[in-house]
């Protein structure tokens, strides 16, 4: 009747693969720092090369933690979605929250062209770029939880969020045929996703908006589990359908929004981690898989982002295609194994 | 009159059913009186669409009544809130669970949902409740099975005993038996009369088994297109209750037998 008990080791397991995986994220890079130089510069020690200190502190230090941040945030918005859509495919890009930041970007970016190139070089900043990422996001989540107050069927929501989708991408290739070359670059280059872009002050409000949303998902336990009945079993046992629902919506868009303006689209972590997370614990509880979704998604993310600063060479490979790259086959496998993603 | 209304669970006053199409009024079943005791198993049984569901939903809050009340526990059905009522009614739906992959032990204890705090931890008392949910249902040694593990029969018994570690003097059941073999159908209907009497609850449910539902029922509600008829089974046969509940061009009620036989 003590389950935590056997769950508290795999814990601590994987809260000490974290850090290695931290550890190790930070000492490889393009410039060849030891490790233990690493963790000098990390503790404010002496370090040999002053320019060493400087990397990790202004460039490597903030990359992992963006990591982290992703890895974590995307993972639970994912859960989130699974469990109140009661669907193993959905994820944050199923609803549609990333297709309006794509589309908010995308407008800012490629539409910038028809007001007029002086505009758009005046207007394109980094932070009009995630001011246009959560704008859209946000019309898209609004725009759903309208059509999920008059619709009751959760399967209904998910397509109209598969169609928001599709509107999206053919807003975009309208506007990417008549956009020049330029512009054009720089909007696929954010569909790349990147985690090394972030400031110290980008990553201090992207991580106070992944707190917030991470904690409201925290308040979401006990709806979220008394969803895994069913809407009507749910309600039979005194849950308010239409809280929880908003509660959990507003959780997943600000997680995957803050992370999509911030990061780019990075596809598969949200779907994939919390079915690998399942995998490793048994357990459909949210008190036990919220946590360890949140660990596992920051490993899966440090590791991702590892393999794609390709060690000791000069090169950076898109985050996005080395998640889809990991994540994919997980999801094939998933689904070869069990035949049904069970959730 | 005083000493009944001590001990009726659950009380309904000249109700209506029914539901508004396109505006027009719909009605399904009107004047129905009902008076539901501790401890009493009741069958409701009825022709395909005379309205079984909507009436389980009108008892459960699910839809709101068309005309008169319904007391549950003394208390009108309406004016009870939804974790209030939680307390009060669980139910037993025909719908599938939407994880099957929780284990029994994790479903059984969701029925405790109502009085846990916010993050959902079971108190000793949630505990034990959950265990003698187990117990009185038969169910202990499945209590490690994941839910697509299970056959039918045996889901239905672990969503019994989810109801009744809600704990609740009302339990509701839509078709409890349906999908189930003759062995199975039997097993689940006499469950729930051992725990209509050991657990003193009241336990309705809807049902296609009239035989079964016979021998086994307190009381019987029986749904047709004249109107309602509610008390005991034996009286029910009397006044021919079970010979209108279908068009007697292929089948009739045998009293004697109290069985349907074919017409040829």
């Amino acid at each position: 009747m003590t389950p935590n008990r056997s769950y508290r080791n795999v814990f601590i397991g994987i809260g000490i693969l974290l850090l290695i995986c931290f550890i190790i994220n930070i000492s490889l890079g393009s410039v060849y720092i030891p490790w233990l130089d690493t963790l000098r510069s990390l503790i404010g020690a002496t370090v040999d090369k002053e320019s060493w200190r400087h990397i990790i502190i202004a460039y490597r230090l903030p990359k992992a933690i963006t990591a982290i941040l992703v890895g974590s945030g995307l993972g639970v918005s994912g859960l989130l979605m699974q469990t109140l859509f009661r669907n193993p495919l959905a994820g944050p890009f199923v609803l549609g929250i990333s297709s309006g930041a794509s589309l908010g970007v995308a407008l800012l970016l490629l539409g910038g062209s028809f007001a007029g190139s002086v505009l758009s070089v005046f207007l394109i900043s980094k932070w009009s770029l995630v001011i246009a990422a959560s704008l859209g996001s946000i019309l898209v989540l609004i725009a759903v939880m309208i059509v999920s107050v008059r619709i009751r069927d959760t399967m209904a929501i998910l397509i109209i969020g598969l169609m928001f989708g599709s509107i999206t991408t053919a807003i975009v290739s309208v506007l990417s045929y008549f956009a020049p070359a330029e512009q054009l670059q720089q909007f696929i280059f954010w569909g790349f996703g990147s985690l090394g872009n972030l400031t110290w002050n980008d990553l201090l409000i992207l991580s106070s908006i992944t707190l917030i949303g991470l904690l409201l998902a925290f308040a979401a336990i006990k709806p979220l589990n008394t969803l895994l009945l069913g809407e009507n079993y749910a309600k039979s046992l005194g849950l308010s359908i239409k809280k929880s629902r908003i509660l959990i919506l507003i959780a997943t868009s600000l997680l995957a929004g803050s992370i999509t303006a911030f990061a780019g689209p990075i596809a598969f972590v949200g779907l994939a981690v919390p079915h690998l997370t399942r995998q490793l614990f048994h357990t459909s509880d949210h008190k036990i898989l919220l946590p360890a979704v949140i660990l596992f998604g920051s490993i899966i993310m440090l590791i991702c982002d590892t393999i794609a600063q390709v060690p000791a060479s000069d090169f950076t490979l898109p985050i996005n295609a080395i998640t889809s790259l990991i994540g994919a086959p997980v999801v094939i496998w998933l689904l070869v194994r069990k035949r049904k993603m069970l959730f | 009159m005083e000493t009944d209304n001590q001990h009726s669970v659950l009380t309904t006053e000249d109700l209506s059913i029914g539901y508004y199409q396109r505006k027009s009024l719909n009605v399904v079943a009107a004047n129905i009186n009902l008076k539901l005791f501790k401890g009493e198993l009741v069958g409701l049984v009825g022709a395909n669409g005379i309205g079984k569901s909507t009436l389980l939903r009108t008892l459960s809050k699910v839809q709101t009544p068309l005309h008169g009340r319904i007391y549950l526990d003394d208390q009108e059905l309406k004016s009870y809130k939804n974790l209030d009522l939680a307390s009060k009614l669980s139910v037993v739906l025909t719908e599938a669970i939407a994880s099957k992959n929780l284990t029994v032990q994790e479903l059984v204890a969701l029925g405790r949902q109502p009085y846990t705090n916010w993050v959902g931890k079971l108190s000793d008392e949630d505990v034990i409740k959950v265990q003698q949910a187990i117990e009185v249902t038969q169910i202990k040694e499945l209590v490690h099975k994941r839910c697509y593990e299970l056959s039918d029969g045996q889901l239905q018994k672990v969503l019994i005993a989810r109801a009744i570690a809600q704990d609740t003097p009302f339990i509701i059941l839509d078709e409890p038996t349906t999908h189930l073999d003759v062995y199975h159908k039997a097993y689940i209907m006499k469950l729930l009369k051992r725990l209509a009497f050991e657990t003193q609850k009241t336990i309705l449910f809807s049902t296609h088994e009239i035989d079964f539902a016979i021998q086994l029922c307190d009381k019987m509600i029986v749904m047709n297109r004249e109107g309602f008829e509610f008390g005991r089974p034996k009286e029910l046969i009397q006044c021919r209750a079970f010979s209108s509940l279908f068009p007697e061009d292929l089948i009739l009620f045998d009293a004697k037998t109290r069985t349907y036989r074919i017409r040829h």
